[in-house]
């Protein structure tokens, strides 16, 4: 699939990464973008973050293959993000 | 069981990391503590990265019957860090207490979790931290932070982080 790009390292830190999937995503005219997360086996809090950030500003970038535990952390941060969010707008 | 203390180069962090995560998971222990080892070494490395203007980190990791981890940098310290955001803790000692709230030096929205959620961890882990910054240590135990002054002063930051290796549910924690 021409439109699929595998990530090759297993851990990912730094807000940079997420910053070099959204440049990758960005070399592609298709519709859709999947990043294959299979062989990724931990990610940062400041990854997840940025991702999230890019994620949602560029809807046509698609995770697939993530492991539970990660999808399982995402899941936390993106919520984390959201309840942090409504805190700062009831201000 | 698990040894590592060196000093690298700012730019080497990644690659550091991957290195010591690839040891890191081969101990045997369970896997919520393995991801907190992780997520304390990721979260001191970010905080380098993002704040610190470093050139030189040492990095310390112990894992026997105790875990210790400790990242200290050579960077402009905290005080400094939230100075240049325009965010102006009165002094070293308050600069320590805004990062252990979550204020980041960042803008909003998930950004300065760094040493809180570590904090969260010390105390569900009944382990202690010291941070040292500037003129001042802050040595974070039993849900008390008590401050002493540093003579010389700090260069940088350290964050050291000790704790007994218990069973511990990693993401009950982060959340």
């Amino acid at each position: 699939m021409k439109n699929l790009v595998p990530i090759k390292k297993r851990f990912l830190i730094f807000r940079d990464e997420a910053k070099k999937i959204d440049r990758m995503s960005e070399k592609t005219s298709s519709q859709n973008i999947y990043f294959d997360f299979l062989n990724v086996d931990f990610i940062s809090r400041s990854f997840a973050d940025e991702l999230l950030n890019i994620i949602r500003e560029k809807k046509r970038i698609k995770i697939i293959n993530l492991k539970p535990h990660l999808a399982k952390f995402f899941e936390i941060i993106k919520n984390t993000k959201e309840k942090t969010k409504k805190t700062i707008e009831k201000w | 069981m698990f040894e590592y203390k060196r000093k690298i180069s700012f730019k080497k962090l990644d690659k550091e990391f991957t290195n010591i995560a690839k040891e890191i998971e081969k101990l045997k222990m369970s896997k919520d503590f393995l991801q907190f080892i992780l997520y304390t070494i990721s979260e001191l490395f970010t905080n380098v990265k993002e704040h610190s203007k470093a050139k030189k980190v040492t990095i310390q990791i112990e894992v026997n019957k105790d875990c210790l981890i400790e990242v200290a940098d050579d960077g402009i310290g905290l005080r400094k860090s939230y100075l240049l955001k325009e965010i102006s803790p009165k002094d070293d000692a308050s600069a320590i207490e805004f990062a252990l709230s979550g204020l980041s030096t960042k803008d909003f929205t998930e950004r300065g979790y760094g040493l809180y959620t570590i904090r969260k961890f010390i105390e569900a882990l009944e382990g202690k931290m010291i941070i040292e910054t500037g003129s001042t240590s802050a040595l974070i135990e039993k849900n008390k932070i008590q401050f002493k002054k540093l003579s010389p002063n700090k260069k940088g930051v350290s964050v050291e982080v000790k704790t007994k290796i218990k069973d511990i549910n990693f993401y009950k924690i982060i959340k």
